[in-house]
């Protein structure tokens, strides 16, 4: 397992008409909980939510996991959430969690070594000259870095550089400084009306 | 009646469209289009469309064959192999 601290993230609106079809689409939930997550959920008080927050954590923990050289694929199942939400398992790894949310939305955080993460959860509107939530998530990223870094916003960038065989053609996003890579892992997510940012600074 | 290759690849364009984000592509989209980059399906999306194409085929598409469906052409390929 890398010693490197690694972060992963994932993003979910709570009121996209899209996230609340598929949570009433009839097997939705047999296909993306494991049998003890479902228990879990039909005790739930607020089902719905709960399910968000398992799937935001499956989605962090997967982005995770593929920076650590797994494949996890497309199921979901083999990702499984404690039922504090506190860590997730898949095969010999033990993930940590963070969770934040308010009433419209839940962010997850899944992260490996020791480091502190910093995340930020923003309104697309809020994001003002962003073209995209693409964008938009970039524009916070940068802020949350200047922030936590020190240094200037324009000083950083984001880049993606081409890797075959990764599901869009290019690696996870990293941070530049002055155009050098950095030691900071990072990790972007947008869904609906929110973009989200995580970070971690490794130990000094 | 068994449906042909050119069959198959419209009806699941037609089940894509409603989660594509990048609709527009899909008048373009052939075999080699990417669900995921090139018609920016997200994650979340690709379930329902895993679930529409089980319903709409009467198929069961299991996660280890879902993890091979990058395009609409291996879509159409798994669709095919399962319902024939």
């Amino acid at each position: 397992m890398s010693e490197r601290a690694l972060v992963g993230s994932d993003l979910v609106d709570l009121t996209d008409r899209d996230n609340l079809a598929s949570f009433a689409r009839p097997g939705y939930l047999e296909r993306v909980c494991t049998p003890q997550e479902r228990c879990a959920l039909a005790s739930s008080s607020e089902p719905s939510r709960r399910f968000f927050e398992l799937f935001a954590a499956k989605e962090a923990a997967h982005k995770l996991l593929v920076k650590l050289g797994e494949e996890p694929g497309f199921s979901y199942q083999r990702i499984e959430i404690r039922a504090d939400l506190g860590s997730a398992r898949y095969r010999g790894y033990e993930l940590a969690l963070e969770l934040d949310g308010s009433h419209d939305w839940v962010h997850v955080v899944a992260g490996v070594g020791a480091a502190r993460v910093r995340r930020e959860v923003a309104a697309l509107v809020d994001l003002v000259g962003a073209k995209d939530p693409s964008e938009a998530t970039r524009l916070l990223l940068r802020r949350l870095a200047a922030r936590v870094t020190g240094l200037s916003f324009d000083e950083l960038a984001i880049e993606r550089r081409p890797l075959a065989g990764s599901w869009d053609g290019f690696a996870p996003p990293s941070l530049l400084a002055s155009g050098e890579p950095t030691d900071i892992d990072v990790s972007l997510s947008h869904d609906g009306r929110f973009v989200a940012a995580a970070l971690v600074v490794p130990p000094a | 009646m068994s449906m042909s290759e050119d069959e198959v690849f419209q009806k699941v364009v037609g089940i894509i469209k409603p989660f594509a984000k990048a609709p527009e592509a899909l008048a373009s989209a052939g075999m080699d289009t990417s669900i995921l980059k090139d018609l920016k399906v997200n994650s979340a999306r690709l379930v329902d469309v895993v679930l529409e194409i089980e319903d709409a085929f009467g198929i069961e598409v299991k996660d280890e064959d879902a993890d091979k469906v990058k395009t609409i052409g291996d879509a159409v390929r798994l669709i095919l192999t399962n319902a024939g």
